[in-house]
């Protein structure tokens, strides 16, 4: 008797287990994991153990400012990004603690600009544990980001069980949502906005000197993070990156944070007001108001691997053979950017940021283009680049002084497309210093 | 909290645990506090109202109890036939003034909460009609489940009345009954003694009480998420807009509504049942496979069976028995007017039934004319059956084959269609206006028409997840109808008994209507 009742609890709970790995499964499938920004946690989870100098953990101000195929390239530094697009801000004690579970020694690299949302959108968590291993960790963050967000119960089970909402995307299932592929870039971008685009956002750059109202709630949330950190004796550093996203509040909301950060005794890196000195063009190095673009972060991940390497001496990695992995993400990597990147853009200790812009104008005639500009008034020359299709590599056209330059090498009346791209550039004791250019350059069509 | 929500599972499973855990002696206080939780969940304002209920028919019962026991104890004393029925008499007096006080409080909260705007609807209508100041309506709540717990509280304080049983004299296992959550926001109406017959004594923990518990509750999701609310979506579209819609477009939807609304209610009963079969206690079966029925009267016996039952015993049976009927009978009797006799005593109280059925099932001047059309029915089955009788002999139709069947099955289901029209329709004047459109706009192009189908908005994925849901529904009521299913699957291997469950529990998961996107569709029934 008391065999059968063994042996039907034995049944009961190998049912239960069938049920749960079936139903998990097919939960898998059906959440959206695919994008493209949905691979960074993914790949996080496949770096070796103790092998990273830092973790960045944030939202996609993270994987846009910070480019850690860069960072390697330029420095020999290991960092990787924990984040996913939206990431709440009030997750990150939790995702420092599931990040420690593989990197013990990492130094903790924390983005506070999603701290300005006193919101938990429910699209933003998802794309946050729709990607995480299960543990009781993230059980624990779920339950934090649900009370942050103010989620009733009933509306919370779409967290615990992500089918709730994402069950009716059985008529959209493509091939590639059976097998979750993780970032084998090392958490470098390869989004098509950071990629391509570059948008004017000057007018939209605002500064606030003042200290907003930090809600309860976030302030025990901020201090709770603080008492874990503190706790755990952690490195953790604090960052601001700079936005141009026209709302004060914002600005007010972070002047807070930092001042609650730093009277605690953590350390915080403020570089909203900081343009100038990292070399932040806010004409081209952005691809909206809150995310830098590839020749944005280039320069952004320029800054802070030195900040990084000043302050808590990371070694350079470059001739570790044990950093193999690294060298082969940057081959990939490089690619990707490198028909993105105008070859003098990874020329970091030549830029001249004070340098001023100038676009080019085109008139196209029988079998060339004329290609003419303003004078920059602090150049001592210009360098064209052309390419003969997006996917192409930039190649060097011309250097020279003067402020116009016909292109024969053209064929015209085909309706072929040219594009041009031209830098100011100053010599300088024999050294060359290069300007910003309109990245994506002028697309002329014959 | 919604039947159909992870918060119910969660907290039902919650209450069979502790339940089991907690021990026999436990288990009737361990129903008291989910059904207390659960009732005061949806609602705390609510409570009042059914506590009111509850006490003024626990106390009626008590004192009617104690009214016949007092007379029991004289009648043992009493020698003379006429004084016994002089006792008997006042006895019966004296409850009826207790059971009548008792009814008349448990009816009239049941009717202020539900007919008062409809009342004061009527009443303004008749005033603006003579242009006089219309009156303005006082706010009413709507109790959880007020329909329904007041039906089984009529029940018991009847029930004592007619000494089908003794009162309960403990408090807490009457107000776990009336209160229970399973079966308190729609059904089924279960009796008391049937109730309390089965947990007075605790009940033992058996695996089969879960197993097939579950099992039933997966039937029930599978019914009202993956049908029900899908094929809400392609008739509700329909019929609300029905005058942008080709006749036999409202036809397809009505019919496909007579599915809906089926799948709708039986799925939640069995989604209750399920939970209280957990629990270890059984209630009343409300459907038996409806659309298999052959007549009218037959498909009666088989839908909302705990209601039927309800109105057969404390409705049907007394207006049969009463006085009125008993002189109209005798009326007829003297004229020598058997037929009319007969017919009388059967369609009287059919018409009765019907009117307050109608009238129960919403404050609308629709549910009348959908009680008043079954009771046509009803009637004119009764009468014209020995009509119908001579004209299948004279055309010598064979009776006793599938073919004749088959056509009785679709008679009666497309006659409860035309009374679903009145029953889901939003005004009198829509419902004749949809069947006045499904009869002069026919036209079969129309059923192929894409400008109709991408305005439906359904999808061909949706089209076929339905049929084959649909075709899964008829088969297994087919075999239910055969065989005991749940003790069938119990019997076969264990490969077999897995992968049905493992499947049925996938295909609810993934096809069911539920979550953030859709809207929230609660169950038809639960509105009453």
């Amino acid at each position: 008797m008391k065999f059968l009742k063994v042996k039907k609890f034995v049944s009961a709970v190998c049912l239960f287990l069938v049920i749960a790995s079936v139903v998990g499964s097919a939960q898998d499938v059906l959440i959206s994991r695919s994008e493209i920004d949905s691979q960074f946690i993914p790949g996080f989870y496949e770096e070796r153990e103790n092998s990273l100098d830092a973790v960045y953990i944030g939202s996609s101000n993270c994987y846009t400012t910070w480019n850690s195929a860069f960072a390697f390239k330029e420095h020999g530094i290991c960092v990787y990004p924990y984040s996913s697009n939206g990431q709440p801000f009030y997750a990150s004690r939790y995702l420092i603690e599931e990040a420690r579970k593989t990197q013990k020694d990492a130094v903790f690299v924390v983005n506070i600009n999603t701290v300005f949302d006193d919101t938990v959108p429910f699209d933003h968590f998802h794309n946050l544990i729709n990607v995480m291993p299960d543990s009781l960790t993230k059980l624990r963050m779920i339950n934090h980001l649900c009370y942050m967000g103010g989620y009733s119960i009933e509306d919370s089970w779409e967290f615990y069980f992500p089918f709730v909402r994402f069950h009716s995307r059985w008529d959209n299932i493509r091939a590639r949502d059976f097998q979750m592929v993780p970032s084998t870039l090392k958490g470098a971008s390869t989004t098509h906005r950071y990629l391509d685009w570059s948008s004017n956002v000057t007018n939209k750059y605002v500064t606030s000197d003042k200290v907003g109202e930090l809600p309860e709630k976030i302030e025990k949330s901020i201090n709770d993070m603080l008492d874990y950190c503190e706790k755990e004796k952690l490195k953790v550093l604090f960052v601001t990156i700079p936005q141009a996203v026209e709302e004060k509040s914002r600005i007010e909301r972070y002047n807070a944070v930092n001042e609650l950060i730093s009277s605690r005794g953590f350390d915080t890196l403020r570089l909203e007001n900081k343009l100038e000195e990292i070399g932040l063009n806010l004409k081209v190095d952005y691809y909206n108001g809150e995310h830098t673009n590839i020749h944005g972060s280039l320069k952004f991940t320029d800054y802070l691997s030195k900040y990084l390497i000043e302050k808590y001496g990371f070694k350079d990695k470059r001739e570790d053979e044990s950093y193999n992995d690294w060298h082969l993400a940057l081959e990939e990597y490089s690619d990707i950017a490198n028909v993105k990147v105008l070859p003098y853009e990874y020329k970091l200790s030549q830029r001249d940021y004070d340098m001023g812009m100038t676009k080019l104008r085109s008139e196209v005639g029988d079998g060339e283009i004329e290609l003419t500009w303003d004078e920059v008034e602090e150049a001592d020359g210009y360098l064209l680049y052309r390419k003969k299709k997006e996917s192409y590599i930039w190649r060097k056209l011309t250097v020279g002084e003067d402020t116009s330059y016909l292109d024969t090498d053209v064929t015209t009346g085909k309706g072929y497309s040219y594009y041009y791209a031209l830098v100011p550039i100053r010599e300088e004791k024999g050294t060359r210093y290069y300007g910003d250019a309109y990245y994506n350059g002028k697309k002329v069509k014959t | 909290m919604s039947y159909q929500s992870i918060s119910f599972i969660a907290f039902s499973l919650l209450a069979v645990a502790l339940y089991y855990l907690l021990g026999k002696k436990m288990q009737v206080w361990v129903l008291a506090a989910a059904n207390l939780a659960f009732y005061i969940i949806a609602g705390v304002e609510y409570l009042p109202y059914l506590l009111v209920t509850m006490l003024a028919t626990y106390f009626a019962g008590l004192i009617i109890s104690r009214i016949y026991n007092k007379t029991d104890l004289r009648l043992e004393k009493c020698t003379e036939m006429s004084e016994k029925k002089e006792l008997r008499a006042k006895a019966k007096k004296k409850a009826k003034r207790v059971l009548v006080i008792a009814l008349l409080i448990a009816i009239a909260l049941l009717a202020v909460c539900k007919y008062t705007a409809f009342a004061f609807e009527n009443i303004n209508a008749v005033l603006k009609s003579f242009d006089r100041e219309t009156l303005t309506p006082f706010k009413v709540i709507m109790p959880l489940g007020i329909s329904y717990y007041t039906f089984m509280a009529i029940s018991y304080a009847l029930d004592i009345y007619w000494k089908r049983y003794k009162a309960e004299k403990n408090f807490l296992y009457y107000a776990v009954f009336l209160s229970y959550f399973p079966h308190v926001v729609q059904g089924p109406i279960d009796r008391y003694n049937e109730f309390k017959e089965q947990i007075k004594d605790g009940i033992s923990f058996k695996s089969e009480n879960l197993a097939e518990g579950s099992q039933l509750m997966l039937w029930g999701f599978f019914k009202k998420l993956v049908i029900a609310d899908r094929l809400g979506m392609f008739c509700g579209t329909i019929i609300d807009e029905w005058e942008t819609y080709p006749g036999l477009w409202i036809a397809l939807a009505v019919v496909v509504y007579s599915i809906q609304i089926y799948t709708d209610f039986s799925g939640c009963i069995d989604i209750v049942r399920g939970v209280s079969e957990m629990f270890g206690i059984t209630l009343r079966r409300n459907f038996n496979h409806p659309y298999f029925s052959k007549t009218m009267g037959e498909f009666w016996r088989r839908w909302h069976i705990s209601l039927q039952e309800w109105f057969k015993d404390y409705i049907y049976y007394p207006v049969s028995a009463s006085n009125f009927t008993k002189k109209i009978k005798k009326y007829y009797k003297n004229k020598g007017k058997k037929r009319a006799e007969e017919l009388f005593a059967s369609c009287f109280p059919v018409l009765v039934v019907w009117m307050i059925t109608g009238i129960w099932h919403g404050a609308s001047w629709m549910f009348v004319a959908w009680g008043i059309f079954h009771a046509i029915l009803l009637i004119g089955s009764q009468v014209f059956a020995p009509f119908f009788q001579k004209l299948t002999q004279w055309l010598r139709i064979k009776t006793d084959n599938f073919g004749w069947s088959f056509w009785q099955m679709t008679r009666t289901f497309l006659l409860c269609c035309v009374g679903r029209v009145f029953f889901r329709a939003s005004t009198i004047a829509d419902s004749f206006g949809m069947f006045g459109k499904m009869f002069s706009d026919v036209k079969i192009s129309s059923l192929f028409d894409r400008s109709v189908i991408k305005a439906l908005d359904f999808g061909a994925e949706n089209m076929v997840i339905s049929l084959i849901a649909i075709f899964v529904l008829w088969a297994v009521d087919m075999l239910q109808e055969r065989m005991p299913l749940r003790k069938t699957l119990a019997q076969q291997n264990l490969i077999f008994r897995w992968s049905v469950i493992v499947i049925g529990l996938l295909a609810v998961i993934v096809f069911g209507i539920y979550g953030p996107g859709f809207e929230a569709s609660s169950f038809i029934y639960e509105q009453f």
